[in-house]
Order: C-alpha cells, then sequence, then structure tokens
C-alpha cells in the first residue's frame, strides 16, 4: 500500500511540476507538427484509451531568424479496467502575439471484436490568445498594446485499431470558438474555424529487428487538404530513422527525422526540414522527448 | 578568454576536491566519479545517489554552436566560448549499461535519460542564457580514463528575457580523475 502511494504521489508531482513549468509561459500553437505519430494524443484525442502505459513527453518547435518557438507539453494515463484514457496537455509561445492553451483529454475505448476496437475522445482545452492591435495613421498601421483574449475550444475523435492499422478522425474548434473586442472603436475578432484531420498508421515488420512505420495524415482546411506522409525505420526497437513530407498545392517540404529509444523508457526524436519549396524558408528544428513511467 | 574570478575560484575548489577524492579512492564504497573534461574544457563531478540514479555538476568553458544568429555566437568565432556551470540529474539504463559497469562497478555507465539546467555565461558582451530541459545520454569509458559523453533532448532557454524552446545537445571528452583499485583488467 505503501508502494502504491508513493507511486500515485510521485506521478502526480511530476504532473504539478510539468503544469507549473508551463505557467510563467504563453505560447503560439502551429498546427504543423511533423511528429505527429509520437505527439499522439494531438493528433487525436481518442487514441489516449489505447495507450500501453502513462507517460509524459515535452516537444518543442524552433522557427529560427524570428525567435519564433513553441513547446507541447503532455501527460497521458490510461485507465485500463475503465477502458479509458486520461491525460493533460499545454501548448505556448511566449512571443508577441503570445498564446497558451491548457487541455484535458479523455478518451473511452469500445472493444468490439478480438482484433478490433473504436474508440471516442475529446479535447478541451482553454485558450489564452494575445491578440495585436493597431492603429491607422498617414496610410500604415502601427501596432500598439496586444489584448488577451480567452477561448474555450472542444475537439473530439474517433480512433479505429484493426490488427495492426489505426486509423482515425479528429474535429478540430468543433464548437467554432470566436470572440469580439473592440478597442478605441475598432473591432477586433478572433475566431477558430472548424476542420478534419484524419490520420492512418500500418506497421511492417520487416525482420526480427527492423519495423517500418508507415503513417499518413491529412489536415482539410476548408478546401485545402495538406498532407503528411511519414516512414520511420525502427532498428532493434533503439534506434529511429525515417521523414516526414509535407505537401499541398502549393508547396511541398521535406523533414528528416532521427531518434533513439532507451530501454524502453526514454525516447528522443529530432526533426528538421532539410528541402523545401517555400521561398525564403528558415531552418526549422523540432524535437521530442518521451518518458514512460 | 577571460574568466569571472568566481568561475576561477570554485573550479580551483573542485579540482582540489578531486584531487584528494584520487587519493582515497581506494575505497570500494567511493562513489564519487571526477573528470576533466578536456574538450571542452570543463570540470565535472558526478555522484551515484541510488543504484541507476545519479547527479552531475559541471563548470567550465564551452564550445557553442548556436540555432539562432545570437550576437557573440558566431560557431568558431572569438566570442563563442561562454562559461557555464550545468547540473544533471540521470538515470541510467540497467541493460545497456553492464558492460561498462562490470569494468567501474561503481560508476555508472552507459545510456541514461534525465534533466538537465544549466546557466551559461558570456563574458565579452555581459549576457546570460539559462537553459532547462530533458535529456538522453550515453557515457562510456572508452579507453583507460578517457571517457565520452554524449547527450541531447528539447529544452526551454531564457535569452534576454525572452523564453524560446528548441533542442539542445553536447558531446564531451573527459578524463577521469579518480584512482581505482579494481582496475587491474586489461582493455
Amino acid at each position: 500500500m505503501n508502494h502504491f502511494k508513493r507511486k500515485i504521489t510521485s506521478r502526480f508531482f511530476i504532473l504539478v511540476i510539468l503544469i507549473f513549468f508551463q505557467l510563467p509561459t504563453y505560447g503560439q500553437y502551429d498546427y504543423n507538427t511533423h511528429l505527429f505519430y509520437d505527439n499522439i494524443s494531438y493528433t487525436n484525442p481518442a487514441s489516449i484509451a489505447s495507450l500501453d502505459g502513462m507517460n509524459g513527453s515535452f516537444y518543442t518547435y524552433s522557427y529560427s531568424g524570428y525567435r519564433d518557438s513553441y513547446c507541447r507539453m503532455a501527460v497521458n494515463m490510461p485507465l485500463k479496467r475503465l477502458n479509458s484514457g486520461i491525460g493533460v496537455h499545454a501548448n505556448c509561445d511566449p512571443e508577441y502575439p503570445s498564446y497558451f492553451d491548457l487541455g484535458l483529454v479523455y478518451g473511452h475505448k469500445f472493444e468490439i471484436r478480438q482484433n478490433f476496437s473504436v474508440s471516442v475522445g475529446t479535447d478541451i482545452s482553454l485558450i489564452r490568445k494575445e491578440f495585436p492591435t493597431y492603429i491607422y495613421n498617414n496610410g500604415a498601421f502601427y501596432f500598439t498594446d496586444a489584448i488577451p483574449i480567452y477561448l474555450m475550444d472542444i475537439d473530439m475523435g474517433i480512433w479505429f485499431e484493426f490488427h495492426n492499422i489505426i486509423a482515425g478522425i479528429k474535429v478540430k474548434n468543433i464548437n467554432s470558438p470566436s470572440k469580439e473586442n473592440y478597442i478605441a472603436g475598432q473591432a477586433y475578432i478572433y475566431s477558430l474555424e472548424p476542420y478534419f484531420t484524419i490520420f492512418g498508421n500500418y506497421n511492417t515488420s520487416i525482420n526480427e529487428k527492423h519495423i517500418l512505420r508507415n503513417s499518413l495524415m491529412i489536415d482539410f482546411l476548408g478546401l485545402n487538404a495538406n498532407y503528411f506522409i511519414q516512414n520511420h525505420l525502427v532498428i532493434k526497437n533503439t534506434f529511429i530513422i525515417g521523414y516526414t513530407v509535407q505537401f499541398d498545392k502549393s508547396f511541398y517540404s521535406l523533414y528528416p527525422t532521427i531518434g533513439f529509444s532507451l530501454g524502453k523508457k526514454f525516447d528522443f526524436l529530432l526533426s528538421t526540414r532539410a528541402i523545401t519549396t517555400v521561398t525564403h524558408a528558415k531552418i526549422v528544428i523540432e524535437s521530442f522527448f518521451n518518458y514512460k513511467f | 578568454m577571460r574568466l569571472p574570478s568566481v568561475f576561477l575560484i570554485l573550479l580551483l575548489l573542485l579540482a582540489c576536491r578531486s584531487l584528494l577524492a584520487q587519493q582515497g579512492d581506494s575505497n570500494a564504497n567511493e562513489k564519487w566519479l571526477f573528470q576533466c573534461k578536456i574538450l571542452p574544457p570543463a570540470f565535472s563531478v558526478e555522484k551515484t545517489l541510488q543504484t541507476d540514479i545519479t547527479a552531475s555538476f559541471t563548470l567550465g568553458a564551452l564550445f557553442l554552436l548556436s540555432f539562432e544568429e545570437y550576437p557573440g555566437t558566431k560557431p568558431f568565432g572569438y566570442n563563442i566560448q561562454p562559461v557555464f556551470a550545468s547540473f544533471e540529474a540521470r538515470k541510467y539504463i540497467s541493460n545497456l549499461e553492464q558492460k561498462s559497469s562490470e569494468n567501474y562497478p561503481n560508476y555508472r555507465m552507459g545510456a541514461y535519460g534525465g534533466m538537465k539546467t544549466s546557466a551559461y555565461y558570456f563574458p565579452n558582451n555581459d549576457e546570460w542564457i539559462f537553459y532547462v530541459g530533458p535529456v538522453i545520454g550515453y557515457q562510456l569509458i572508452a579507453v583507460k580514463k578517457l571517457l565520452l559523453n554524449i547527450s541531447i533532448g528539447p529544452g526551454m532557454y531564457i535569452v534576454e528575457g525572452d523564453i524560446l524552446f528548441g533542442p539542445a545537445g553536447s558531446v564531451s571528452v573527459g578524463l577521469k580523475l579518480n584512482k581505482n583499485l579494481d582496475r587491474e583488467f586489461t582493455w
């Protein structure tokens, strides 16, 4: 019993530390995470019900040139007895105009057949975003103080698992959060429109030491679709090497990735944008750390 | 490069402590690992707290390769060597450490994960950078007393009051300062 209490207390302590670590910062949320297979609770909130064990992750996205960077932290805990999972996450970008959100995730899994399950999940987040205001004078806009806006955002997801095939659909911003502010007679409207995300994954075992992880994600943003294709080769359950290709009608980018998985406890991935058709593109570096409790 | 006097004094104190430990390191229960890092020039001490958990403190200079075009951090330029102090809590992964720990049973070696916090000071433009984040790494006694360490992880920086996020990694080559009685083995 004491051991159990100690375990629970230490996990709660880590959770509190991770959240506390977030509080002083406010961040900008970028939806283009290319490590979407690993940021699984972001990819689909329903996936949380299918996790093997509790984990905590820290993800960073850095964009050179404008000191633009943001991070995401998540702690996910499956509740096997209840066929469910819960999690907490926070995103932050402290640069002007800053963005910060803190969200709770819940997912429930329905075992339909032995090798077939369907999960549903939801992600409820509180967003704090700074909204830049401006004045118009002599034919030019001048930015003045930023005003903070608070929004409640809800995402929903469905997650299918059939043998070693995974598929999921997520509806982001399902409640269409919107806020209107008036500063000096000028109206400022900030709204988040709903959009769909489709995710699919299939793992191929090449031999005993090599596994090929194939993933696909498509964001449907209005009439535009944003595609992400990812292939990761996992060698001896320790080394990860692969790439992600992102493209839509107007551009494509290639993100090579390397990673390590140590003792089934610690995971680290590093991804950088190597090739892109985006003009004047700066360096992008993403890193991901995961600890399995 | 101008070293602030406080860092120099601390460095000397640690060096003295390590030399004393070296003299009395015949004790099999000695669990302090002192190393003089040659590249980059630094001094490090690691204390085994539990079987797989250690705490490590490092002080010295650094060859910093900056991701940002931060003033004074031109790669391999004159101003790239800040003074730094870092603290790491490490949890070693037991199944990968066995090879090294058989030879040095008191010192944890191999792959590890943990947390790292660092403070970097740029004497030339009187600037500070603070860093905190999780890391994974690998530490190995390569040849006789030569220690290799490599670590990487995502983290949070505080630069001129701004908060930034990004990965940081380090590679170092060090010399183990402890004297061992159990070093009769041959490589």
